[in-house]
């Protein structure tokens, strides 16, 4: 279903940007920068590997670590 | 008025900083991508080493045939997933950049083969010094 149109999704986002701008202009701060740079902090290792690491191609140490340590429990 | 094209730079807080290779109190993001493949180099275990535009690569413009320095993205040096060691140096660049584009416009063609032209040499130095060159997209990195 359908929860909200694509219209009223734009008019959301220019709503958000348009604050955005304002708070710049007038306080210096970047409040949506911030809130991104936030965002991402709280991204995962796995996720990390996931997406970063198969496209490298490097190996999966915590995972391996966490496989060795279940089977010598 | 010319309208400013909004990016997201800023300066990246490294929390292994002894992983790092070069000034780590000075790692400028130019995008939050930039600062997404950061973040999974200062806390993925298997990258060993990283810097951020440390490496320099002379080219020579397409453009004005006068010879210029590439800065690639990153260099890491990791364990991939036979377990060797493996050096390599990373561009992260828009999808749209990395195509050759089918209308001939004076700027996406320039940008299209300044890059090429960056690319080109970087292999070639990645090979001379038994390295690798990999480009990513949003693709790799979503």
């Amino acid at each position: 279903m359908k929860l909200i149109s694509s219209k009223m999704f734009r008019r959301a986002v220019s709503i958000a940007d348009n604050i955005d701008i304002w708070v710049s202009k007038t306080f210096n701060l970047e409040p949506k920068h911030r809130l991104l740079v936030m965002a991402q902090d709280t991204i995962t290792k796995r996720h990390l590997q996931k997406t970063i690491g198969t496209a490298i191609g490097t190996s999966n140490i915590t995972e391996k670590r966490k496989n060795n340590e279940t089977i010598l429990e | 008025m010319k309208r400013k094209r909004q990016t997201y730079k800023g300066k990246y807080k490294c929390k292994n900083p002894a992983k790092y290779k070069g000034r780590a109190g000075n790692i400028i993001y130019r995008s939050l991508w930039e600062r997404k493949f950061m973040l999974y180099c200062d806390k993925v275990e298997a990258v060993l080493e990283w810097s951020s535009e440390e490496v320099v690569i002379p080219y020579r413009s397409p453009v004005d045939t006068k010879m210029h320095r590439y800065y690639p993205d990153f260099w890491i040096k990791y364990i991939n997933l036979r377990g060797d060691i493996v050096e390599k140096l990373i561009e992260i660049k828009p999808k749209a950049q990395t195509i050759e584009p089918r209308e001939k416009y004076w700027r996406t063609w320039k940008t299209y083969q300044i890059n090429d032209a960056k690319w080109n040499s970087a292999t070639k130095y990645c090979n001379e010094n038994n390295m690798q060159f990999q480009v990513l997209t949003e693709d790799h990195l979503f």
